[in-house]
């Protein structure tokens, strides 16, 4: 690969160093987020499932970030990043793609609520 | 959207007609922006008689007082890097659990590693986020593009696409390969080599029935297809990618996509 392009150094890292010392680099790829989708899930126990028709006609790639709060009324939130979804042992989160929908499944045994964001790239998985 | 902005094709495709997913830049897209990175040593010295591992525990103190994506990623002491959530206990020479929970001001890590000492956890901390972010810049120069309808001197990061002042990940390489499940067999692997000298982070997405999942653990499972599982983790020389399905009976395969990034893990 030649070595033209837009490149642009982390602050005191020249511009020829390695790309890991980079901020951005036009030799490789961004991932290129076109949407992101809050959602709120809430479960009266077992599964239930967030659904959102992307429309692409393609399997985007996607990351996913929920949260909870650690008790009603605190204030202070308990987060996860797909993927990592666990919140403890009870309460479970996954998410999944096709060429249509994402979907984002939540499980607890009891009551249980979260937010999050789905994040939506141009990039493509299949 | 009006076709103007800063746009870059990969070698060989035409800016103008170009899709957007080969594209290696469109200032149409937002660019996640890293606001935080590093790594930290997690000590794993106390034996755990449940799992036969060694246990530790570490805190990220982000101190961004919001709730961020992040990616995190452990080096369990032999030099594999694994995502979070990790529990994979079904081979001895892959024993490990790694979970790591997030506060509004700190990432909590929970670890169990194969042998007593030190993994050191990566991690790279967004800033999309719950709500909005203002930080304060450090400078103001650069190449900024900001989201439209919004100012490039804003003082809030989630108005910008792009902030030079904020490191992107920068996919380094792509593809496919398959995991190809054999009759009586119920685990089935592939391996990637990468031609780093360094292990990469990555993103791993499985395809089963027609629908793709991001590497998940044992201790999750959940529809549409509770039973199957995948781990991945990355060294020095390879992506290594693991599917455990559901039943050992008769042949399967499993599509992987998988992006290897520039950002290390060490």
């Amino acid at each position: 690969m030649g070595d033209y392009g837009i490149k642009i150094s982390q602050p005191g890292y020249s511009i020829s160093d390695l790309p890991k010392r980079m901020v951005f680099h036009s030799g490789y790829a961004n991932f290129k987020a076109f949407e992101a989708i809050s959602f709120n899930l809430s479960t009266t126990g077992g599964w239930v499932y967030y659904q959102y028709s992307h429309g692409l006609g393609y399997v985007p790639a996607f990351s996913v970030s929920a949260w909870a709060e650690t008790s009603s009324g605190s204030g202070h939130w308990y987060y996860e990043t797909l993927p990592g979804f666990d919140f403890g042992s009870t309460t479970h989160l996954r998410a999944i793609a096709n060429s249509t929908y994402i979907r984002v499944y939540l499980f607890n045994s009891w009551s249980y609520e979260v937010d999050g964001h789905i994040y939506i790239f141009a990039d493509k998985i299949a | 959207m009006a076709d103007y902005g800063i746009k870059i094709s990969r070698p060989g495709f035409d800016i103008s007609t170009s899709n957007a997913w080969e594209l290696v830049f469109s200032s149409k897209y937002n660019a996640f922006k890293v606001v935080s990175s590093g790594s930290i040593s997690v000590s794993c010295t106390t034996y755990d008689s449940s799992t036969g591992l060694y246990y530790g525990t570490g805190t990220i103190n982000h101190g961004l007082s919001h709730v961020p994506l992040y990616w995190i990623y452990a080096d369990d002491g032999t030099g594999r890097r694994w995502t979070s959530p990790a529990w994979f206990d079904t081979s001895p020479d892959k024993n490990i659990k790694f979970q790591a929970d997030g506060y509004d001001n700190q990432i909590d890590v929970e670890l169990r590693i194969p042998n007593s000492g030190s993994a050191i956890v990566t991690y790279y901390i967004f800033d999309e986020a719950k709500s909005s972010y203002n930080p304060t810049f450090s400078n103001d120069y650069g190449i900024k593009v900001s989201r439209p309808g919004y100012s490039v001197f804003s003082s809030n990061l989630v108005d910008y696409l792009f902030h030079s002042s904020y490191n992107t990940p920068k996919i380094y390489t792509q593809g496919t390969t398959t995991l190809s499940f054999s009759d009586g067999s119920i685990s089935a692997t592939a391996t990637v080599s990468h031609g780093l000298s360094y292990a990469p982070s990555f993103q791993v997405y499985f395809n089963v029935d027609g629908w793709w999942w991001q590497n998940d653990d044992s201790n999750i499972g959940g529809p549409p297809d509770s039973s199957n599982f995948s781990i991945v983790y990355s060294d020095t020389t390879n992506l290594n990618i693991e599917g455990v399905r559901d039943t050992s009976f008769g042949t399967e395969s499993w599509s992987v996509k998988y992006f290897i990034l520039v950002e290390p893990l060490n």
